[in-house]
């Protein structure tokens, strides 16, 4: 499995926010997107994941484009925006009744992927209760619903404890073992170790990044 | 989106304790409101000098004259003012409150009561006014009373001149005498009372209810803004993301607010049916069945409203001044009559206006039906807004939170 993204490009109102973005990766691959606030990593981002349409370009999955495919781009994309996809008066489960079937809830909270993520531990929480950890955790499990093999992560580990990150970058390592891809836009250093390849998005254009530990130079970069 | 439509109601109904409590206060508000009204009518009725227009024949010199008195002599000057004029100027000015009512001096009274003739005065008061009623039939007795025993002052006179000259009575003066007490008898006679319709062709309790009922209606969903406002877009793109359409979230959660918010809007509505407004029972039924399109307008504005910003405090107060400006300038608060001509024409057409004139409507059981259309406009305008909000707060330039 590998996807390509092509050219895509975005503006509002006259203002190009993504002008040139492109970049592949294959199976077990982590892509980290760098890049300074407000130069539209969270935009690309949104746009692979079908919340906005791009003026142009491609996403290719297995050579069928994903954008015009909304259908197979649904079903094989997760997506983990910034902020809290939850509804705070609700436990998890109830947030989770609105991605999973009962019996692929029992199922995932049997040894699946809820249960990796530890979601069995406060399912009965309501979410306004809830540390960032446990709401960061509940959000991915809500995104990795129906097991999608392509994960868009808008920063997940910020303003976490480190207990939290460690959690969460287990999970992710093993869904990287598991053949899945992930594609992380990050400020953080311990996501940023995750990635196998760096881009760093800058006036409207993704160019490639060799991260090498220097936080001065990346810092200078963006 | 069924999921999705039953989490919503989840969400919502946690609320509903909240919410009973805020609509039984807020009826309790509206009870003392509209109380503390009618007292301020009566005492503004019972402590100014009335303006009343004179409109009708009033050219006789007899009239002018007696219209003179009591203008500068009569004691009742100190409480009426008379002011003669057209019949359709009184009109638009007891419209527009400017005056408290008018009579209508029929064709040839003043010749007529001088002949010992009874034609009706018609006065016409509005409805907050009806107390005026009393008044004028006191001052109207009185002055054809006056009239009528000056003349027979005058048969005494003529008769005693006839006897004092040695002249044998004429039978016409015992009849004149006879008409005398038929005519003091029969005072009652002597005047009409039409009650000019008061705002929407209404008297003005029922206007009021309806124009409260209506702000009530709109308040009582405030509560929900604690659930309803987004602090971040999150689950928005998301839903996006799978597939749920900006429209197809704003629909479910737009069905689920309906859904909640209907319990305590008929509860509100039950306690009115028990409550004496000076409506028949029939017509508290028209109010029930009415609710239902006045609850979408009011669920699709505050969802918009909700939808709008990004902080439950900042939500509640907006929701909360646009509902009681709107509600103000809408003559849902005050008689409408109240306002410049410019404003009521723009405050009739304002939603609330437009939802109180609906509810009058149905009470009159005529001329619904253009303002039901009014307010189902209206509903799917502010629904297709909060749409507009969603997919703005989903879709951003920024593309972050």
């Amino acid at each position: 499995m590998h996807i390509e993204i092509n050219g895509v490009a975005k503006s509002y109102h006259r203002r190009a926010v993504l002008r040139e973005v492109t970049f592949a990766a294959k199976d077990g691959e982590c892509i980290g997107i760098l890049g300074g606030n407000g130069c539209g990593k969270s935009t690309l981002l949104s746009i692979l994941a079908g919340v906005q349409p791009a003026d142009k370009g491609s996403f290719l999955l297995e050579g069928n484009d994903l954008f015009r495919y909304t259908k197979v781009l649904r079903e094989r994309v997760g997506y983990v925006p910034q902020g809290t996809p939850l509804m705070e008066e609700l436990t998890a489960r109830d947030n989770l009744r609105l991605w999973y079937t009962p019996a692929e809830l029992a199922r995932e909270l049997d040894g699946g992927v809820l249960s990796m993520l530890g979601v069995n531990e406060f399912l009965k929480m309501p979410v306004s209760k809830m540390s960032g950890g446990m709401k960061k955790r509940l959000s991915i499990g809500c995104a990795v619903a129906k097991r999608p093999s392509v994960l868009l992560l808008d920063e997940p580990m910020t303003a976490l404890d480190l207990a939290c990150k460690q959690r969460i970058f287990a999970y992710l390592e093993e869904r990287k073992r598991q053949g899945d891809i992930l594609v992380l836009v990050t400020h953080d250093v311990m996501e940023m170790q995750l990635c196998d390849r760096w881009y760093v998005l800058k006036d409207g254009v993704l160019a490639p990044y060799l991260y090498d530990g220097d936080r001065e130079k990346l810092a200078a970069s963006l | 989106m069924k999921t999705y439509y039953d989490l919503q109601v989840k969400r919502l109904a946690r609320l509903l304790p909240c919410v009973a409590i805020i609509a039984v206060l807020l009826l309790a508000g509206a009870s003392v409101v509209l109380s503390a009204f009618s007292q301020y009518d009566t005492d503004r009725a019972e402590n100014t000098v009335l303006r009343v227009g004179v409109a009708g024949d009033t050219n006789n010199p007899y009239f002018e004259f007696g219209m003179s008195a009591l203008k500068t002599l009569d004691s009742s000057r100190f409480a009426v003012e008379l002011v003669a004029m057209e019949e359709a100027t009184a009109r638009r000015l007891l419209e527009n409150g400017e005056i408290t009512g008018y009579v209508v001096v029929p064709e040839g009274f003043t010749e007529a009561a001088l002949r010992g003739e009874i034609r009706p005065i018609t006065c016409v008061v509005s409805s907050g006014t009806s107390g005026m009623v009393t008044l004028f039939k006191t001052e109207i007795a009185d002055v054809v009373r006056d009239l009528l025993v000056e003349s027979q002052k005058g048969v005494y006179g003529l008769s005693q001149s006839l006897r004092d000259a040695g002249q044998p009575q004429a039978d016409h003066t015992d009849r004149l005498a006879l008409r005398f007490v038929t005519l003091i008898l029969r005072r009652d006679k002597l005047y009409e009372v039409t009650e000019h319709a008061g705002v929407d062709g209404l008297p003005l309790l029922p206007s009021l209810v309806c124009g409260i009922s209506v702000v009530l209606l709109w308040l009582v969903g405030m509560p929900y803004a604690s659930v309803l406002i987004r602090r971040d877009a999150a689950l928005g793109r998301v839903l996006a993301a799978k597939g749920y359409t900006p429209l197809m979230q704003t629909t479910a959660e737009y069905a689920a607010y309906v859904t909640v918010l209907a319990p305590p809007v008929y509860a509100l509505a039950a306690l009115v049916f028990f409550a004496d407004i000076g409506i028949t029972a029939g017509e508290k039924v028209r109010l029930l069945l009415a609710a239902l399109p006045l609850l979408l307008l009011a669920a699709a504005f505050l969802l918009f409203v909700f939808f709008l910003v990004r902080d439950v405090v900042s939500g509640m107060l907006t929701a909360f001044f646009a509902v009681v400006a709107l509600g103000y300038i809408s003559g849902c608060l005050y008689p409408l009559y109240a306002f410049p001509v410019a404003m009521q024409t723009a405050g009739a057409w304002l939603p609330t206006g437009v939802s109180r004139r609906y509810l009058a409507a149905l009470l009159q059981g005529e001329g619904a039906l253009p303002l039901l259309c009014a307010v189902l406009g209206y509903t799917a305008l502010f629904f297709a807004a909060a749409v507009w909000a969603r997919r703005h707060c989903v879709v951003n330039e920024r593309g972050g939170v």
